[in-house]
């Protein structure tokens, strides 16, 4: 894809046009939604609880959520926005993050070389969501079922972090490829 | 990966995912303090030995700055504090 940088995926000519797909796979999404919802701290129980059960809400901090999508979508960031009112900034971030989906058996085994959370079904189970270190750089990781796990990566680390998780996906074969 | 911090909102974490700023129980002075006020604060610095309060921010977790109490020399951690709640609670100040 060319065009304008800010059009262009940051791993574009990071994988290759037609990749082969293995039981471990990490799918990069195109058009991804994140969005950034940031509480004032006289009303985080009440943005806290106008937030449950929102779909795609990961933890990011105490006071301090993502909302993320396979698709971007322009009528969710203003309806949340309306939704917070002066209770909550919320913030776009599409354009400043890269999402990742890592699946397979041996995407925990993979993760444990690159992070120090423990990703043990009993202590991080399906939905849950933290913020972490991933090879030298922050990621926000969440497990969306089993052997699913999503990543959120900044914009300018997504090309270190990806090429990090490829080298250790190296001895399961992992394959990669933008979403389809 | 070794020395761990408790996060209290994030978990147990290593200090990778930390910066260390130093000195808890040191406070800002006033804009009008005297010189040698300020040239305490900004340069002067302890170094001890054994129990002690430091500000650690947990830069890639939720990124708030934590008190955390520990010792110098063996590690022992007695306590971690979201800052906000330790100046809250006047902890720490000395
Ligand atoms: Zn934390």
């Amino acid at each position: 894809m060319n065009g304008p940088f800010m059009l262009r995926h940051a791993l574009d000519g990071a994988v290759s046009a037609n990749p082969a797909r293995g039981v471990n796979h990490v799918e990069i999404l195109a058009d991804p939604l994140v969005i950034s919802i940031s509480a004032r701290p006289a009303t985080v129980a009440r943005v806290k609880e106008r937030l449950a059960g929102e779909e795609g809400l990961r933890f990011s901090g105490p006071a301090e959520w993502l909302v993320v999508a396979p698709r971007h979508d322009a009528i969710r960031v203003k309806s949340l926005t309306e939704a917070m009112g002066a209770d909550a900034l919320v913030a776009d971030q599409s354009g400043g993050r890269v999402v990742l989906r890592l699946s397979g058996p041996a995407a925990r085994a993979i993760l444990a070389k690159l992070t120090p959370l423990d990703l043990h079904p009993d202590v991080f189970g399906e939905g849950q969501s933290a913020n972490a270190f991933f090879g030298h750089v922050g990621v926000n990781l969440a497990r969306l079922e089993g052997d699913v796990f999503e990543l959120v990566l900044m914009r300018s680390f997504a090309l270190f972090a990806f090429e990090e998780l490829l080298e250790m996906g190296l001895e399961f074969g992992l394959t990669a490829g933008f979403a389809t | 990966m070794a020395s761990l911090i408790s996060c209290p909102h994030c978990g147990t974490r290593p200090k990778e995912e930390f910066s260390i700023k130093g000195d808890a129980t040191r406070m800002r002075p006033s804009p009008q303090a005297p010189a040698e006020v300020w040239h305490k604060f900004v340069f002067i610095r302890d170094n001890p030995k054994g129990r002690h309060k430091e500000f650690w921010h947990h830069v890639l977790g939720c990124r708030r700055w934590l008190v955390v109490e520990r010792d110098t020399l063996t590690h022992e951690v007695y306590g971690v504090t979201d800052a906000q709640q330790a100046l809250k609670a006047g902890e720490a100040v000395e």
